[in-house]
């Protein structure tokens, strides 16, 4: 079944003519969306387990490294976690695979605003970490510090609506 | 001065009878709220910088470790921030500390609504973490 949450997000999105699709598993249903940078492509779900409000939001596959440079990249990720708000990237070290995770609150009453807020934020993040993450994780290893700087967040914001409109239909 | 999203955190609380108190700095206002948990105790910073709704909300100093301990600490908080939802696990390299991190958006209706549930979240996720960590700091 579609819990309320789920198509709550899905009016919000489309109404802001943003594309995206409903999906239902036994346990859950979400909204899948994309979003398309120059060298990133940015999947995202916003998974709800019920007709609450704690939608959990999950870019399942941001990034990949090899194994060797595990210890750089949890390095890097904890770096990232530091500076920016709102979200974290996660590590599954046996895949080694990079996510990025946010969580609604149980409480909240604005629903669609609140998502869409992350829509916009999470592909604008990526896109700023995604280019120093890639060094650490395939370059030379190095950290960027530039990489991580939050001084052009609002621009980068603003950015991030005309950004959104080259998401790509996930059916 | 004290902002919005400070002055309504603390009526919140009022309401609900929690102990806490109200910081003013120069540029920062915060509500700080001490809980008791089964395994430790911590302060929890509902922090304002001007007068919107995105409250960061900080437990510092969670735990300390040794400098020899770092590799094994990224590796715990990376599996801390993965088991816990609504948590952001941060390692203080300088400080060599663990902190816990949470923000409020700005688009947040009720954020004296937002903080009592995170009120209410923090703690036990502090506690079921603060074993996990002591684990990596003096096990062996």
């Amino acid at each position: 079944m579609v819990f309320e949450p789920t198509q709550t997000i899905y009016d919000a999105l489309q109404e802001r003519e943003f594309k995206c699709v409903i999906r239902e598993r036994d346990d859950c249903s979400y909204v899948e969306t994309a979003v398309n940078f120059e060298a990133l492509r940015v999947e995202m779900r916003f998974i709800s387990y019920d007709d609450e409000h704690d939608v959990a939001v999950r870019v399942r596959e941001f990034a990949t490294f090899p194994e060797e440079r595990t210890d750089a990249v949890l390095e890097a990720v904890n770096r990232i976690n530091a500076t920016y708000r709102m979200i974290k990237l996660t590590v599954d070290t046996a895949r080694c695979i990079v996510g990025i995770h946010a969580d609604l609150p149980l409480c909240e009453e604005n629903l669609a605003e609140t998502a869409v807020e992350l829509f916009r934020f999470i592909p604008s993040i990526g896109n700023r970490v995604y280019p120093g993450l890639m060094r650490v994780a395939w370059g030379d290893g190095t950290l960027d510090e530039e990489s991580f700087d939050t001084k052009s967040d609002e621009a980068s914001d603003e950015e991030s609506d005309e950004d959104s409109d080259a998401n790509e239909d996930t059916e | 001065m004290i902002y919005q999203a400070t002055q309504a955190i603390a009526d919140r609380f009022e309401e609900e009878n929690y102990k806490f108190r109200i910081s003013e700095e120069e540029n920062t206002s915060r509500v700080i709220a001490g809980v008791t948990c089964d395994n430790t105790t911590i302060d929890i910073h509902f922090i304002s910088s001007d007068d919107d709704n995105d409250v960061s909300v900080r437990v510092f100093r969670l735990v300390r470790f040794p400098e020899d301990k770092l590799d094994t600490i990224l590796r715990v908080v990376n599996a801390l921030n993965r088991q816990f939802r609504f948590a952001r696990f941060i390692v203080d390299e300088d400080d060599r500390s663990v902190d816990i991190h949470h923000d409020i958006q700005s688009c947040t209706q009720d954020v004296g609504e937002a903080a009592v549930e995170m009120f209410c979240r923090l703690p036990n996720i502090a506690d079921d973490a603060f074993p996990q960590l002591m684990k990596a700091i003096w096990g062996n």
